[in-house]
């Protein structure tokens, strides 16, 4: 069998860091893929006042 | 000068510790009308901000008309509807009168409310008795005369025996109940089966040996026996105990109310005082109990119950209790995860509430509107779901909305350039 290059279908062990959405990170630990979670978000766009208003008080 | 950013930590801290060390003791029970200050005949408090009565959601509307038929206000519901319209029966939200009520959060004057106080600040808050177990109630915005006829039982029967052994045994220490119920399956909100039966434990000694009428007792005492959740509707009056001192502290960002009537979705901020901050309350995701319903029969978001949540219970700290999570096909792991997010937008911690499969740390409290609009993550909240026609059909969680804290935010920014100026 040639080798694949694709990663997920080599059968070589996977070590995946899953930023953000948790849930694709939990499917891939059902599977015994060992997952290391990085929570993140996406930073959320304010408008100029609330943006001010922010920098000002936090 | 102290620069603003000091200011508000330093009133946060202040608003953090009066939450922390306010005490919540159930030391009564009985009629509204003759308990809750400012009760009147012909008023029917609701759940949530305050909110016309043309305009309230399926189970408000149905609940209002349950109650007016119930105090005689009215002998049929078109005749409730054409005194409500006229104000002669007139409706307002629950915490006016720093009342809190599940789902629709009914109140009539007699309604029977449990009185909680903080002993530490001398306050007292309120909330109805729970109305036992089943789908069909009047807090879930149903009546038939069934519910009716057990409402007269409750008012008539159970309050006295109830009040009569709450007398003898002495104040019971509601926020020492929920400190161990956290550790034994409860989040306090949509399960508090573990502090129902710590609450249990304290009264009935008292309760079985009561000077009444032996069936008055043995009915109270199965009454309390089936109702899993009776002791949640004391432990949301604990929070509102808990927050009203925490209210109005200048600079404070610091929530101090959260709720919903099934149309908005409100909260009130420590230094904003008495003002709603509403956004459109949004619609519960999880578990219906029946296969026959789903999203296009529920109501969006409604009752007081939120009031947990504002003290860090319920869906912050929603791994002490794994069962819920299953109402969402949830589990520890997303639990856990739910809750370092709350930890993200809240002040601090509190230590009389700790998650065990956490290591025991301490659960977060004292939500920061300026976290939650710079972090866009909002309070978490279990809840039920109600049918938009009336009734309890499931169970899950739902997000607070984010518009709440931005007008909040941009509210506490124009306080602060009035104070200027």
């Amino acid at each position: 069998m040639s080798e694949n290059p694709n990663p997920l279908l080599s059968g070589a062990p996977l070590h995946i860091a899953n930023i953000g959405i948790e849930l694709i990170g939990e499917n891939l630990e059902r599977q015994d893929v060992k997952v290391v979670q990085v929570r993140w978000l996406p930073p959320v766009r304010h408008d100029a006042e609330l943006t001010a208003l922010l920098d000002t008080l936090l | 000068m102290v620069d603003i950013k000091t200011r508000i930590e330093t009133a946060n801290a202040r608003t953090i510790e009066i939450m922390r060390t306010g005490t919540a003791q159930l030391v009564d029970v009985g009629p509204a009308l003759e308990i809750v200050p400012g009760m009147q005949k012909n008023i029917i408090l609701h759940s949530g901000p305050a909110i016309p009565w043309r305009e309230m959601c399926g189970p408000h509307r149905n609940g209002v008309t349950g109650a007016a038929l119930w105090e005689g206000l009215a002998q049929s519901p078109e005749e409730a509807w054409r005194k409500l319209d006229s104000g002669e029966i007139q409706v307002a939200p629950c915490h006016d009168y720093l009342c809190v009520g599940a789902g629709g959060g009914i109140i009539s004057a007699s309604t029977p409310v449990m009185v909680v106080e903080n002993t530490t600040f001398g306050n007292r808050a309120y909330s109805c008795i729970s109305e036992g177990g089943g789908l069909r109630l009047l807090k879930w915005g149903y009546y038939d005369d069934a519910i009716l006829k057990n409402l007269s039982w409750q008012a008539e029967v159970f309050a006295p025996v109830f009040q009569k052994a709450l007398r003898a045994s002495g104040p019971i220490d509601i926020k020492a109940i929920i400190s161990r119920a956290v550790e034994m399956g409860d989040e306090c909100h949509n399960r508090s089966i573990a502090a129902t039966l710590l609450f249990l434990r304290e009264l009935y000694p008292s309760l079985l040996t009561l000077d009444m009428p032996g069936e008055d007792v043995r009915t109270s005492l199965k009454f309390l026996v089936d109702s899993e959740h009776f002791l949640l509707h004391a432990i949301m009056a604990a929070a509102k105990a808990v927050l009203v001192p925490a209210e109005r502290i200048p600079y404070s960002t610091i929530v101090t109310a959260m709720a919903r009537n099934g149309v908005d979705f409100g909260i009130k901020v420590s230094a904003l005082g008495d003002t709603w901050f509403t956004a459109p309350a949004r619609m519960v995701k999880g578990l219906y109990f029946r296969a026959e319903w789903d999203d296009n029969c529920a109501a969006p978001d409604l009752g007081d119950s939120a009031i947990t949540e504002t003290v860090g219970l319920g869906g912050f700290i929603q791994p002490c209790a794994p069962t819920v999570t299953q109402f969402v096909q949830g589990n520890i792991h997303s639990a856990i995860g739910n809750t370092r997010k709350m930890q993200e937008i809240c002040a601090s911690t509190n230590p009389d509430v700790r998650i065990p499969v956490m290591d025991f740390t301490p659960g977060p409290i004292g939500i920061d509107i300026r976290k939650v609009v710079r972090t866009g993550i909002t309070p978490l909240l279990d809840t039920a779901i109600t049918h938009k026609d009336g009734g309890l059909i499931g169970a899950g969680e739902v997000h607070a909305p984010l518009e709440c804290f931005e007008k909040a935010l941009r509210a506490f920014g124009q306080q602060l350039e009035g104070m200027s100026a």
